[in-house]
């Protein structure tokens, strides 16, 4: 590759990342669950489990320290091939992507319907609640406890993903098309995940605070 | 010089990328594969001496041409489960008894 003519070679951190998953045996474990779980075809339709997909995801998440599960997810890239593969960590193909885009606020109200969903979904908004008066953005001032609570959300009905492989843009798999009266609501919900300065500084902060971690 | 004790048969560790493992997945993430490796000098059987017996003059004396191992091998008595892994083509793979768990001498 052009990469080792010049005697470089490539920082993928969503690659350092796996391997850190891969040679640890618990994450190595969840890790292979979710993922099996996620690419299995059902009988019936042809198509994946997603409600299995989502539960062992949240098994992931839930039990995987956030030292492994955050690289993976929040891995800093500058190239399409690290991002391609930080957008494919949830396995979006199962977990977030559907044919057509549901309202938002459809979304919100079956979360809400949920009770793991409903406190997920306001302790994301709690933790990612962004201020235009506080130093770093976020009214809380802590970027580790905006990053868990959307980790949180993970496997739930208002799953967020990196939208594309080029930017670290994230949003549901949701729209505020069609939304009416509460189209205003609608893209305030939106915004906490597509314009939130908290979880921007956050996703941001994460890939320069741990620069200087060694790479095994 | 001291004379190298060889090593029992045991569980090994290397780190290799998908790629490396020669099953023909395209994929640089870095696994650990365990396998086994080391002497079973200590678990020869009586079976394992009649067969080296027989396959130095036992066979050719009855006629018979037969190869047969004639030492215990150091193998996996187990494997690991399942492994996942996400390809460079952005495929995701799950697949089977790449490495071993446990190793013996059979």
């Amino acid at each position: 590759t052009a990469d080792s003519d010049v005697g470089m070679t490539t920082v993928n951190r969503c690659l350092d990342a796996a391997k850190a998953c891969n040679v640890d045996d618990l994450c190595q474990k969840l890790r292979t669950e979710y993922v099996s779980a996620c690419i299995k075809p059902t009988a019936k339709s042809g198509l994946c489990n997603r409600h299995k997909c989502n539960k062992a995801l949240r098994r992931f998440f839930d039990r995987v320290p956030a030292d492994y599960t955050h690289e993976l997810l929040f891995c800093p890239c500058t190239d399409t091939a690290c991002a391609e593969r930080r957008r494919q960590t949830i396995v979006p193909g199962c977990s977030y992507e559907s044919v057509e885009k549901p309202n938002c606020i459809t979304q919100t109200r079956i979360c809400n319907a949920d009770y793991v969903c409903r406190s997920r979904l306001a302790q994301f908004q709690y933790d990612c609640e962004p201020s235009k008066t506080s130093a770093n953005g976020c009214n809380q001032g802590n970027y580790g406890a905006c990053l868990l609570a959307y980790t949180g959300l993970l496997g739930s009905t208002i799953t967020p993903n990196y939208v594309d492989n080029s930017t670290s843009s994230v949003a549901p798999w949701c729209s505020c098309s069609a939304s009416g009266s509460r189209r205003e609501e609608c893209d305030r919900f939106l915004g906490y995940f597509n314009d939130n300065i908290c979880l921007r500084n956050a996703l941001m902060a994460f890939g320069s605070e741990s620069d200087q971690q060694p790479t095994v | 010089k001291r004379a190298r004790r060889p090593k029992p048969c045991s569980l090994r560790e290397l780190e290799l990328t998908v790629s490396e493992l020669g099953l023909g997945y395209e994929s640089d993430e870095t696994v650990m594969l365990r396998y086994c490796s080391g002497k079973c000098a200590a678990h020869r059987h009586n079976y394992d001496i009649t067969m080296e017996h027989m396959m130095r003059i036992g066979f050719r004396k009855k006629g018979r041409k037969d190869k047969v191992s004639n030492k215990p091998c150091c193998r996996p008595t187990a494997f690991e489960k399942d492994f996942s892994f996400l390809d460079n083509k952005s495929r995701y793979h799950t697949i089977q008894n790449v490495s071993a768990k446990n190793c013996g001498c059979a």
